[in-house]
C-alpha cells in the first residue's frame, strides 16, 4: 500500500503520478502544462497531494520535473498556490519540497528559482544527475 | 525593397515569418513547436530557441485570452535582423483588445518595467500567492525575466502590439 493514495493525472500529454520514495514520496511530472486553465485541473490534484502529505505526516516530497518540457505561466501559478500553503503550517506539519530539474531545459534553470521565496528553507532545487 | 501588406520592408530582414490565427487555444502548442523549429534553424542555438519560443507562446496565449475580436486574425510576427554588429530577433503579437484590457495591459507593463526583470517577476509571484481569482498575469514578467529581452507595446486605438527584442 502506498504512503499516500493519489491517482495518476493524465490530461493531454501531461502525466503526473506520485510514488513512494525512501524518505517520503516522489511526484513525477512529464510532458507539458499548456492548457488554458491549469488551475481547474492541476490545482485540485496538488491540493489532494498536499492534504494527504499532511494526514500521513510525510516530511519530504520530491517533484521530478526532468521530463516536463514546457510549462506556461498559468501552470507556474498552480505551483505558487501550492507552495504558499507551506509557511503557515506548524513546525510539526511542515514538509520539505525538493524539485529535481533538468538543466538542459532552459526555463528550469532560471524560471524555478523565484518559487523558493514562497516557502523559505522548505523548497530546494536539485539538478538531476541523469 | 519589398513591402508586405503590413508596411514592413521584409527585404531588410534575414528571416521573416508572419502567422495569422484565430482564438483557438488548441493550436498554441503547434504554433510554439513551429516557432521553436524555425528559430533552431535560423539561429542554430537550442537554448535561445527554447526561450524565444516560450516568450512567443506566452504572448500568443495572452492574445487569445484577451482578444476582443474573433472576426480578425491575431497576428504573430518574427523578424531576424540582418548581419550587423548586433544581431536581433524581434517577435510581435498584434490583436484588438477592449478598452478595459488595454488599460490593464498598460498598468501591467508599467508595473513590471519599473523594476529589474528579477524583482518584477518576484513581485508578480508574491502577488499571485495572495490572489484568489485564478488570474496570474505572469506571462509578460516571465518573458522579461527568463529571456532578458526588451519588451515594448504599441497601442493604436484598440489595436495592441506587444513586442520583444532579443539580442543574439
Amino acid at each position: 500500500m502506498s504512503k499516500i493514495d493519489v491517482n495518476q493525472l493524465e490530461e493531454g500529454n501531461l502525466k503526473i503520478e506520485v510514488v513512494d520514495s525512501p524518505e517520503g514520496v516522489r511526484m513525477k511530472i512529464a510532458g507539458s502544462i499548456e492548457m488554458q486553465n491549469p488551475r481547474s485541473i492541476i490545482s485540485p490534484y496538488f491540493d489532494d497531494v498536499h492534504n494527504k502529505i499532511l494526514s500521513s505526516k510525510i516530511k519530504l516530497i520530491e517533484i521530478d520535473i526532468t521530463e516536463l518540457q514546457f510549462m506556461n505561466s498559468s501552470g507556474i501559478g498552480t505551483f505558487i498556490k501550492w507552495f504558499v500553503k507551506i509557511p503557515p503550517l506548524t513546525d510539526e506539519e511542515k514538509y520539505q519540497v525538493k524539485i529535481i530539474y533538468n538543466r538542459n531545459i532552459s526555463w528550469h534553470t532560471k524560471g524555478l528559482a523565484p518559487l523558493l521565496s514562497l516557502a523559505k528553507g522548505q523548497i530546494d532545487l536539485v539538478e538531476s544527475k541523469g | 525593397m519589398t513591402i508586405n501588406s503590413n508596411g514592413i520592408d521584409i527585404s531588410q530582414y534575414e528571416g521573416f515569418i508572419e502567422l495569422g490565427f484565430g482564438q483557438n487555444w488548441k493550436f498554441v502548442p503547434s504554433i510554439r513547436t513551429f516557432i521553436q523549429n524555425f528559430i533552431d534553424i535560423a539561429l542554430g542555438n537550442a537554448s535561445g530557441a527554447d526561450k524565444i519560443s516560450m516568450a512567443s507562446s506566452e504572448m500568443i496565449e495572452n492574445a487569445i485570452k484577451y482578444s476582443a475580436r474573433d472576426d480578425v486574425p491575431i497576428t504573430f510576427r518574427l523578424l531576424l535582423a540582418r548581419d550587423s554588429d548586433e544581431k536581433q530577433l524581434i517577435i510581435e503579437i498584434q490583436n484588438y483588445a477592449s478598452d478595459e484590457n488595454v488599460s490593464i495591459l498598460n498598468n501591467e507593463v508599467s508595473k513590471i518595467t519599473k523594476d529589474s526583470p528579477y524583482e518584477a517577476y518576484l513581485k508578480k509571484v508574491e502577488e499571485i500567492a495572495g490572489r484568489d481569482d485564478g488570474k496570474t498575469m505572469l506571462g509578460l514578467a516571465r518573458i522579461r525575466y527568463e529571456t532578458e529581452c526588451d519588451l515594448y507595446t504599441k497601442i493604436d486605438k484598440s489595436l495592441v502590439t506587444i513586442g520583444a527584442k532579443f539580442s543574439i
